[in-house]
């Protein structure tokens, strides 16, 4: 059973801990960019680009190890 | 030699795809790029360490590789939208490639010391040094064969 989490919610966390990040949208995935690192498989979500679409949190885990930003993601959401 | 999936799997993976660019067709190959494969409460998950910048998911390895493999191709596709010149794609695929993912990399290093240390093998998955060397590739396609058609695929277990 996938983990969801909710879209608007990763931008929270990414606000609070990653300040000054850049978030891109193309075809189906949001690439998001900080501290010189980018991480591209965010998706948009199972229609396209929607509000507020759950994503399956393992992208959340993996960009926030990608973007050297865990210990404060897993103070913000549950990434387990 | 235990021959059953444990919960962390070191991957080496070597794909080719062809694709059209701005202006160009092109031919991509990456040898031993590296992902992690993690069995996770929500399902199997392969987190990319070189391209450090992707994951994808499955059910099992097989399903969550079929996905990581459609989400590589995804990401060559998206980066020859934003690239407008050949040598702007080759750059932009280098990078991508060989982005690590510094948060996942000791993780997948114990994995390797563990597939090592209890002798693991995985059924279908041939297995390859660790240390084999990561290798991109990007060059211009001139004489389009209807091969090229199908992406090149292959994972093994590094060691």
């Amino acid at each position: 059973m996938p983990h969801l989490t909710p879209l608007l919610e990763i931008w929270r966390m990414l606000e609070a801990c990653a300040p000054g990040h850049q978030r891109r949208a193309s075809r189906e995935y949001w690439t998001i960019k900080y501290d010189g690192k980018s991480y591209r498989s965010l998706p948009m979500g199972p229609h396209g680009r929607r509000v507020n679409p759950d994503i399956e949190t393992g992208h959340v885990r993996s960009m926030a190890r990608h973007l050297g930003i865990l210990e404060c993601a897993q103070r913000t959401m549950d990434l387990t | 030699m235990a021959n059953q999936t444990p919960a962390r799997l070191p991957l080496l993976f070597s794909y080719r795809d062809t694709l059209f660019g701005n202006g160009f067709l092109v031919e991509v190959q990456i040898q031993n790029g590296r992902a992690l494969g993690v069995q996770e409460a929500d399902g199997f998950w392969m987190y990319g360490i070189n391209p450090g910048g992707m994951a994808a998911s499955g059910t099992d390895l097989d399903t969550a590789h079929a996905a990581f493999r459609k989400t590589f191709s995804d990401m060559l596709v998206g980066l020859a939208i934003e690239c407008d010149s050949f040598e702007t794609f080759q750059a932009a695929v280098d990078v991508f490639a060989r982005e690590t993912n510094a948060g996942f990399e000791p993780d997948w290093e114990s994995a390797v010391a563990a597939v090592r240390r209890d002798k693991i093998a995985v059924a279908g998955l041939a297995q390859a040094p660790a240390a084999s060397p990561l290798s991109v590739t990007v060059s211009l396609k001139t004489q389009p064969r209807a091969e090229d058609n199908v992406p090149v695929s292959d994972a093994l277990l590094a060691a």
